[in-house]
């Protein structure tokens, strides 16, 4: 239990990595606020919170929107007491052509990506040096240092995370708020569900076969699963790491070496 | 409870990092803590304090460069406690001599840093892959250094050495990622530890990096082996061939 009494707040809690997440706070004992732009999916997750016997907290936000996101966390703070723990981890991702890349395709991956991570870590920030700590943690992905035909928008906005972590992390350094990132691999989620379905369509071959093929190519010759991002979210989020900041992390089963 | 039936090799578990591994791998319920130093009083005594508090140590001679000495550590460690599963490569040597730039590195300091902080580290995983294959799989931990992944005015072995060590973990980590070893470096920042408290004690150079570092504090040990944990233990078993950097923000700059 080496969260116990903290205070976390989870975007993109509803499905995938960012529930997994959420869970694991939960075992470590903190409380969870559940924010997710599908608020219809996140009773299942605060349900599963619950049982955990900490509390949860259910927040209907879309983090591109600054009046959404001001007051997903202002309801963490006046809840919880505060945040402790913020997991900036909703994100998008379409599989399409460069050629076929329009400005509206750009500027949403753009925005749930990289703008929201940037302008929700500012606003946690500002909270988080009142109190002299915090951890905030990006979910950025192994795109982020790989060429990614189809998904270079994604790649790119996740390139940005992985530098408005390190730029955050030493602006922040001295007001006791740690900044790092997390860069999955192929993980079994929801998000490559999408991914192979678009691929699918985009290349004509049947569902099922990019993620297996995809995944055939990592060292460890599986995919990873959400409770394996999981880990390293606890750790992070923990004092165990308290000398870690400006760092992006692979869980990736051998990719990116 | 995180390392729950697990063996470990520390190699420099007398002090510093390696002292502070050994004790966390303690805590977390290691089944069996090989302490491997060529410094016997300190490594003694990190495994008789572990003992004491109920755990399992014991202490082995090691030169990590030499061989034979690698070949018997494992057998050891296999014959005491029955299995391997974590080797923490960490045992480090950094001589006042090694402190210079290239032109002034004689062949002998470059040799000896080598010898410690590259072949010492090759050995220990050569020699722990079979008896992790037999366990079904295992942990191989690197201390390599934030001097391995970027310069400094000086410290040219330091940073050859440390540099191939995080070569050789992904290559180590490829090569072995089907048989479930998993292999990773850990790159400290500035730390408090025996290999630099004589360099901390000149005047000034403590306070020098600290100003280098963002967090505004040097790393303990603990912080270090704090990553040692989670890279031995099972909660890592996506995890491998990657770097996980410590170092208050140092190399984000």
């Amino acid at each position: 239990m080496k969260l116990s009494g903290k205070a976390s707040l989870v975007t993109g809690a509803a499905r995938g990595i960012g529930r997994a997440i959420a869970e694991r706070l939960a075992d470590e004992g903190s409380n969870v606020a559940l924010a997710d732009v599908r608020k219809e999916l996140l009773a299942d997750v605060a349900a599963s919170v619950d049982k955990k016997g900490v509390q949860s907290l259910m927040i209907a936000a879309d983090v591109t929107q600054p009046t959404e996101a001001e007051s997903m966390i202002n309801a963490v703070i006046s809840n919880f007491g505060g945040i402790d723990i913020f997991f900036n981890n909703a994100g998008v991702v379409k599989v399409q052509e460069f050629f076929d890349v329009k400005e509206e395709d750009w500027d949403h991956i753009m925005d749930v990506n990289l703008k929201a991570v940037f302008f929700c870590g500012q606003a946690v920030a500002r909270h988080m040096r009142k109190r002299g700590h915090g951890k905030i943690i990006n979910t950025a992905s192994l795109a982020a240092n790989r060429g990614r035909p189809e998904m270079a928008v994604y790649a790119a906005s996740k390139s940005g995370v992985v530098s408005v972590t390190r730029s955050m992390a030493i602006e922040l350094a001295e007001t006791g708020i740690t900044v790092n990132a997390l860069a999955p691999g192929i993980i079994d989620t929801d998000m490559w569900e999408l991914i192979d379905a678009q691929s699918g369509d985009l290349r004509h071959v049947a569902k099922g076969e990019t993620f297996r093929n995809r995944s055939s190519l990592i060292p460890m010759k599986r995919p990873g699963r959400p409770d394996e991002v999981a880990n390293v979210a606890a750790f992070l989020a923990s004092s165990e790491s308290d000398y870690i900041t400006g760092q992006t992390i692979y869980i990736d089963g051998g990719d990116s070496a | 409870m995180r390392l729950k039936g697990k063996v470990a090799i520390v190699s420099g578990g007398s002090s510093g990092i390696g002292a502070a591994a050994c004790r966390l791998f303690a805590g977390e319920k290691a089944a069996g803590i090989i302490v491997a130093d060529i410094n016997a009083e300190g490594g003694l005594a990190v495994a008789s304090a572990i003992n004491e508090a109920g755990g399992q140590a014991t202490f082995i001679h090691l030169d990590v460069s030499d061989e034979s000495a690698w070949r018997d550590a494992v057998a050891t460690t296999v014959s005491t406690y029955g299995r391997l599963d974590i080797t923490v490569n960490n045992a480090g040597l950094s001589l006042p001599e090694g402190r210079a730039r290239i032109e002034e590195t004689s062949l002998a300091v470059w040799d000896e840093m080598h010898a410690v902080n590259l072949t010492g580290v090759f050995l220990g995983m050569k020699h722990s892959i079979a008896p992790m294959r037999e366990s079904g799989g295992g942990s191989l931990i690197n201390i390599s250094s934030i001097y391995g992944l970027v310069g400094s005015i000086g410290s040219t072995a330091y940073h050859s050495a440390k540099g191939a060590v995080r070569n050789l973990t992904k290559a180590a980590a490829i090569q072995y990622a089907p048989e479930g070893i998993r292999a990773n470096s850990i790159h400290p920042g500035f730390a408090d530890t025996g290999m630099t408290a004589k360099l901390h004690a000149q005047p000034g150079e403590r306070a020098a990096r600290i100003g280098k570092t963002p967090i505004g504090r040097m790393g303990t040990p603990e912080d270090i082996a704090w990553g040692c944990v989670y890279l031995a233990s099972d909660e890592s078993s996506f995890v491998t061939g990657a770097e996980l950097v410590i170092d208050g923000g140092m190399v984000a700059q």
